[in-house]
């Protein structure tokens, strides 16, 4: 059933080149033989999107598109775990993750967040004054995302990770509570080893949590990249994205409803589904560990942080670590 | 226009009747679904109740964090304070932090270690003059928006007596008017229109803690200040704001009462001593 059902385009393919038309004419074809099917899948797609309010597609490369039906097929069989990635890891495990609190004194709220070697330092001032009078807004709160690379002047690309970790974080944040007021999200990278839109995400509901802002539900995120011979591997590091067919990061809030997800390159409809199951319970996962880091740091390190060690099917290994700053400050 | 006619069928006044009656009846049914959706909801909550989720007792001195559900409101007497949100019946964390339970005001909330201050009424608070105006002034207060403090609201002022202060001075005072669509207002006068301790703070010195410890430097069962009293006299202005204004005879007994407050947090209450005459001891010329 699910080789029957086709994902659909969203996006017109530019005219004028070839590569394009010819998989937009793949495409119809497949639209045409499963006309039946096709419109389920776009009102899925759509509601999800339409929750995230963020339609964003690349256009260099097709979203969502089924390339052959050889292929299509081929995506039945994936999952097989059990084999070892560059770093030893299990394609269902989460690196390492640890993080860190208040460790500014300046900024109201503050948190570093490392995923193996990708490690992030956000920072929240806020609710403040808004500088700019442009950006005020009557009823609520204007949320104010910057992303900082590690090295470097921020480009293009750092503007679009901006703009996802804005989308993403200010779904969870009350912001009529505090109208005409600017709540200002710093997000500095330390250093990037893949998955950094999640490594940023992540951070972000930390610092935000600890800068006491009221929030209606916590949030995580995860990177999650398709290989070529359909593998999907959980929190790639960097060569594991820069050698995948596909990458999908995904935002879900604690009530796991999806608030934001991302699509690079090709990948198959039913992989992507797969994926987002996979993304729905690690996303659990991170969020639990926030929620005992925060815990750890108000009340103390009253439980030692878990380390869980299931190699199961679609478990992860979770060695958490929460260092705490209260002494040293 | 419908009318009724004596077979209770709707009829439209100008012909029709045979639409119109279908009209009516799909509106009877909607009122049957409404009746239904109440009922069913009815049952949902008293099975909630029964098993217990109604109970906010449960989750007293917990740790919480923003959406999780503390409870339902059965008593119409209770109040919810910071940090707590009220869905419908029920209440929802939106801060993260422990929940704190008051039996005598039946008053819910939620602690945590926040810097940022949020202003309410009837808070006593520590501003800094931002700005002076012929009849009133600025003042920082640490919210997201400076406050307005009258000029005549000191005990005694009148429009040709007037409070001299000028930028950057420190003053104690009351929140008067805090709403979220509104700039704060702050009086230096009590409720019995006197100072009572309210005005300006002269000498000494303010530091910055977080809302959480100035909570309990102000609370009945701090310890702290009653142990620094023991050793060194001083002079304190709490604001629940988060700053802290310290004076006393000298500078290095300010210096040590400041560090002795803002360690407390991290030192059990019988190293506090210790740490007091420790520091005595080392401020003390050779």
């Amino acid at each position: 059933m699910n080789d029957k059902r086709r994902a659909c385009l969203f996006i017109q393919p530019c005219k004028g080149q070839t590569e394009r038309d010819r998989e937009k004419d793949v495409n119809d074809r497949q639209l045409e033989n499963s006309s039946a099917n096709a419109p389920l899948i776009l009102d899925v797609v759509a509601f999800g999107l339409s929750i995230v309010g963020l339609c964003f597609v690349e256009f260099s490369r097709l979203f969502f598109i089924p390339t052959t039906i050889k292929e299509m097929s081929s995506t039945t069989t994936t999952t097989t775990t059990n084999i070892k990635r560059d770093d030893t890891r299990l394609s269902n495990q989460i690196r390492p993750i640890e993080s860190e609190q208040a460790l500014l004194n300046k900024a109201d709220g503050s948190a570093k967040f490392s995923q193996g070697k990708s490690s992030v330092l956000a920072a929240v001032y806020g609710p403040i004054d808004v500088k700019t009078a442009r950006k005020e807004k009557i009823s609520k709160s204007v949320v104010d995302v910057s992303f900082t690379p590690a090295t470097g002047n921020t480009t293009y690309f750092d503007k679009e990770r901006e703009m996802l970790v804005r989308n993403a974080v200010e779904s969870i944040i009350l912001t009529l509570l505090h109208p005409r007021t600017q709540i200002n999200v710093i997000v500095q990278v330390y250093s990037n080893d893949g998955s950094i839109i999640s490594c940023a995400i992540n951070a972000c509901c930390l610092a935000l949590l600890d800068a006491g802002i009221e929030l209606n539900c916590l949030i995580s995120s995860i990177t999650l990249s398709f290989t070529h011979d359909n593998q999907i591997y959980l929190d790639p590091t960097q060569k594991e994205e820069n050698n995948s067919k596909g990458l999908a990061v995904y935002a879900i809030n604690s009530k796991s409803e999806i608030v934001m997800t991302k699509t690079t390159g090709i990948i198959g409809e039913s992989l992507y589904f797969q994926g987002l199951n996979i993304a729905k319970q690690s996303c659990e996962k991170v969020s639990a560990y926030t929620r005992l880091a925060v815990r750890n740091r108000i009340m103390g390190d009253q439980t030692q942080p878990s380390t869980t060690t299931t190699n199961t099917n679609n478990t992860l290994v979770e060695e958490s670590k929460d260092k705490e700053m209260k002494d040293s400050s | 226009m419908y009318v009724l006619d004596n077979n209770n069928n709707a009829r439209r006044s100008s012909g029709g009747s045979g639409r119109s009656s279908t009209i009516i009846m799909l509106r009877i049914n909607r009122c049957d679904q409404q009746q239904k959706r109440e009922v069913e909801r009815k049952k949902e909550i008293v099975a909630a109740d029964s098993v217990g989720v109604g109970d906010m007792n449960t989750k007293i001195d917990q740790f919480v964090v923003p959406g999780d559900a503390i409870g339902q409101i059965d008593d119409l007497k209770v109040r919810i304070g910071p940090g707590l949100l009220q869905n419908k019946d029920q209440v929802v964390a939106s801060k993260a932090g422990v929940l704190r339970f008051s039996k005598f005001h039946k008053f819910y909330w939620i602690e945590n270690e926040q810097k940022r201050y949020v202003p309410q009424a009837e808070d006593m608070v520590i501003g800094i003059i931002l700005e002076k105006h012929p009849e009133s002034f600025k003042v920082d207060i640490g919210s997201s928006s400076p406050a307005m403090l009258s000029a005549y609201s000191f005990e005694g002022a009148t429009k040709s007596n007037k409070p001299l202060l000028s930028i950057g001075n420190l003053v104690y005072c009351r929140v008067l008017v805090a709403n979220k669509d509104m700039e704060p207002e702050l009086v230096c006068v009590s409720i019995r229109n006197k100072a009572e301790g309210f005005g300006q703070l002269i000498g000494g010195y303010m530091f910055n803690c977080s809302l959480g410890l100035s909570h309990y430097l102000l609370s009945e069962d701090c310890s702290i200040l009653k142990i620094v009293g023991t050793h060194i006299p001083y002079e304190i202005a709490v604001g629940v704001n988060g700053r802290v204004w310290v004076n006393s005879a000298s500078n290095q007994n300010t210096i040590i009462t400041t560090n002795t407050i803002l360690n407390s947090q991290y030192m059990p209450d019988d190293q506090i001593e210790s740490f007091i005459i420790k520091s005595l001891a080392a401020s003390q010329p050779v």
